[in-house]
């Protein structure tokens, strides 16, 4: 995080962690099954990683969870942390890494659905390591669901609703991303990318 | 609707008590001991000993039982799960060995014993964390997690940074929520409406809340960034504070009374079989 020493940005990463943990207290149990929870807590750090680089995405993927444990730990997010911070850091290191080589529209369209896409699929493996793990320490004496079993059961619950959460998060953060640029570019909060300012340099 | 009622941010309840004024570094090693402990313990003479500690804990914090009954509200669903899955798929004798009505109960004595020791299990983790939050206010809690990370600088973790961006982001969710809470009303009577439809509809009336508090939030950033440049701030190096944090007598009496009590319940847990 060498790179991250200038203050301004550190005070953005922090603002986006705490817009981040507000939005996480606003959760609704996804239908059908009520431990997945659906938040809108990635889009500030899907933003941070856009805006600031693939670091500051990261740290405000950690600081709100750190915040969101603060506040609201149950035991069940001894499971829920972790993953998030794995579906959400996958997304927003490899969103920003797309996005920061050239900020054109397309790239962050690019960006954003390439991160959303491999966050879902990782959380594949993740889960199947994990949850059986989760099962053994809360409940012993069910017997852990055999690969098969397990595999379909990601499949089927695990898969959707971290695809329903990413394209949500996507969709939005990729809407919300376009309109604040705007408005914080007019400001001059946000240097513009090389090709914009010539051609706003022209007209 | 007003979304600032149903919203409790942080736990802390101030106070002066013996609780409060341990160092927060101390709290959360003993706490961490303790949650190990819960996960280890098997007997129930362990959790009653732990309970009865965690009881003590409380009267001497002076926190309102309710408090700590409150933040056991979140964790009844999970509970409730566990209980019930445990309950019925453990092999052994079954409680009601006869059939009524040709169904037999596939409830078994290990079932139970095991629902019941999760459900306890669950029940003393959430009242410990609780007790921490409880009596210690977030701002200690960062201030003793950049002094444990301190160590860590030298593998590049940046303590100082991490928990000054913490303590920002605590100081500013508040003001996030009650900014959020504006917003909402704002779009409100411009006639928005939320919450309807299926799950993309109600993420797009989202829209007109969040960008406004995306610009909110980039604008504090501004604000605060000025305002701690023009104060000369420049990183955690020979930075002085107001608060500091002490070990004190308290302190090593607190570590030494939780170490018989913890002790003695791991070596009652492996050794003194009941």
């Amino acid at each position: 995080m060498k790179e991250d020493n200038n203050l301004k940005k550190l005070i953005q990463i922090a603002l986006l962690a705490s817009v981040g943990a507000v939005l996480m207290l606003f959760q609704l149990p996804y239908p059908g099954a009520g431990w997945y929870k659906l938040d809108l807590s990635d889009i500030p750090a899907l933003i941070g990683g856009c805006a600031l680089g693939p670091w500051a995405g990261l740290a405000v993927v950690l600081l709100k969870n750190i915040l969101f444990a603060l506040f609201r730990f149950s035991p069940e997010e001894l499971v829920g942390i972790p993953m998030n911070l794995i579906a959400n850091g996958i997304m927003v290191v490899i969103a920003a890494l797309i996005y920061q080589k050239t900020k054109t529209r397309i790239n962050a369209a690019l960006g954003i659905s390439t991160g959303v896409i491999v966050s879902a699929l990782s959380m594949i493996p993740a889960n199947y390591f994990i949850l059986p793990l989760f099962m053994k320490i809360f409940m012993p004496n069910v017997p852990v669901p055999g690969g098969e079993t397990l595999l379909y059961m990601i499949l089927f619950f695990t898969l959707p609703f971290n695809a329903v959460k990413g394209l949500i998060t996507g969709i939005l953060t990729f809407v919300i991303y376009k309109r604040i640029a705007i408005i914080l570019r007019a400001e001059g909060e946000f240097e513009l990318p090389a090709k914009q300012s010539e051609q706003a340099s022209k007209a | 609707m007003n979304l600032l009622k149903d919203i409790t941010i942080g736990q802390y309840v101030p106070g002066e008590s013996t609780i409060h004024r341990l160092d927060p570094r101390v709290k959360i090693a003993l706490s961490a001991v303790l949650m190990v402990l819960i996960f280890v313990v098997e007997s129930y003479i362990g959790f009653a000993i732990i309970f009865g500690f965690l009881l003590l804990v409380t009267l001497l914090s002076g926190i309102q039982f309710r408090y700590v009954i409150r933040g056991l509200k979140p964790i009844l669903f999970l509970v409730l799960i566990t209980v019930v899955f445990n309950l019925f798929f453990a092999k052994g004798t079954l409680v009601v060995p006869q059939k009524i009505y040709g169904i037999s109960l596939p409830i078994t004595w290990e079932g139970l014993a095991t629902a019941v020791r999760m459900a306890i299990r669950l029940i003393l983790l959430v009242f410990s964390t609780s007790l921490l939050t409880l009596s210690t206010s977030p701002i200690q809690l960062t201030d003793a997690m950049e002094n444990l990370l301190a160590p860590f600088k030298k593998i590049g973790i940046p303590a100082h940074e991490l928990a000054m961006m913490m303590t920002i982001a605590l100081r500013f969710i508040p003001v996030l929520i009650e900014e959020t809470d504006k917003i909402f009303k704002a779009q409100r009577s411009r006639g928005a409406r939320f919450g309807r439809g299926g799950i993309i509809e109600k993420a797009k009336s989202l829209l007109p809340i969040l960008v406004p508090l995306f610009v909110h939030a980039f604008k504090h950033a501004e604000d605060l960034a000025a305002a701690m440049e023009s104060r000369c701030y420049r990183g955690g190096e020979g930075r002085t504070r107001l608060r500091q944090l002490k070990i004190t007598a308290l302190d090593g009496w607190a570590f030494l009374f939780c170490g018989i009590i913890f002790s003695f319940v791991a070596w009652w847990n492996f050794y003194g079989k009941l």
